[in-house]
């Protein structure tokens, strides 16, 4: 039987291996951008508004502007706040999921959809349970909350709409 | 197996149905304060809508032959969700294995999230053959 010599073996140089590896658009944020501009103005501007957000959104949680308006606060229950947190997680990971498929240029509408369902509904039990739990004439904290999830699902779906809307013009092309 | 994972989801989807109007109508269900109470009954009333949602919007696209693998999708992932949210957060405020239906539930949960992803990838296989 002829004995292998693994040193032997042609291997690819360095080079080599980075000229294969150039033309793949794993996370690579080029691809986001190449993405983002083959989309309309409209789609651009729904994944930044959403992005500034997000980061709005993490700067007032570790300022701790958010922690007043939240049910933990007034219900003073552990299970609020994890729930809270848990939420905050599952955000984020949504979030790169989005970036993700965006990076790809893959199912970018499919993953909308699942999570413009899954923000309905953190949108719905969140309201729910503020609404359950406020003292009696507090307003301000609902409304913003409202707001801001509301702006973040109607932000969500014109992004959903649009990038329809290319898909549909990307196929009678 | 494909429709071994299908009937678990439905049987899975019965005993919530059943065991949250249960925790809505009944005072068998006692959470440790006030404030654990109204979230039971809150989620329980969220989630009640959600199953009955899903499964209507499922059976209505299945009757009339519509695409469904972004709907099992959605369910999968809100699926997914309560979960963690139930096993993680939730478990101290809202559980009541003790009633033989809240058993029953915990009991298959498993079974029916691993029954509703397989549906929900063989979906998407059979619909992008």
């Amino acid at each position: 039987m002829k004995k292998t010599d693994s040193s032997a073996e042609p291997r690819p140089s360095k080079e080599e291996i980075d000229a294969l590896l150039k033309d793949i658009p794993l996370f690579d944020l080029k691809s986001v951008r190449n993405t983002l501009y083959k989309r309309s103005i409209r789609f651009r501007f729904c994944w930044v508004a959403l992005m500034l957000l997000t980061l709005s959104y993490v700067m007032g949680w570790f300022s701790g502007a958010l922690l007043p308006m939240m049910a933990s606060s007034f219900t003073n229950l552990e299970a609020d706040y994890q729930l809270h947190q848990l939420r905050f997680l599952i955000g984020f990971l949504m979030i790169a999921a989005g970036t993700i498929a965006i990076n790809f240029d893959r199912h970018i509408e499919p993953v909308f959809i699942g999570i413009f369902w899954v923000q309905l509904y953190f949108h719905l039990s969140g309201t729910l349970r503020l609404v359950r739990t406020l003292p009696e004439g507090e307003t301000f904290s609902l409304t913003t909350y409202t707001v801001i999830q509301s702006t973040i699902l109607l932000l969500m779906l014109w992004l959903i709409i649009e990038e329809r809307i290319y898909q549909r013009n990307l196929y009678r092309l | 197996m494909l429709k071994f994972a299908q009937a678990i989801c439905y049987i899975f989807a019965s005993l919530v149905i059943a065991l949250f109007t249960l925790v809505l109508s009944s005072d068998t269900f006692e959470p440790r304060t006030a404030s654990a109470a109204i979230l039971t009954q809150d989620l329980s009333t969220i989630r009640i809508w959600i199953v009955v949602t899903g499964l209507s919007v499922y059976s209505w696209r299945a009757a009339s032959g519509q695409s469904l693998r972004l709907t099992l999708g959605v369910c999968t992932v809100v699926a997914w969700i309560m979960f963690f949210e139930d096993y993680l957060v939730l478990d101290k405020v809202l559980f009541v294995a003790q009633h033989p239906l809240a058993t029953a539930v915990q009991v298959t949960r498993p079974a029916f999230l691993l029954a509703v992803t397989y549906v929900a990838f063989k979906q998407w296989e059979l619909e992008d053959a």
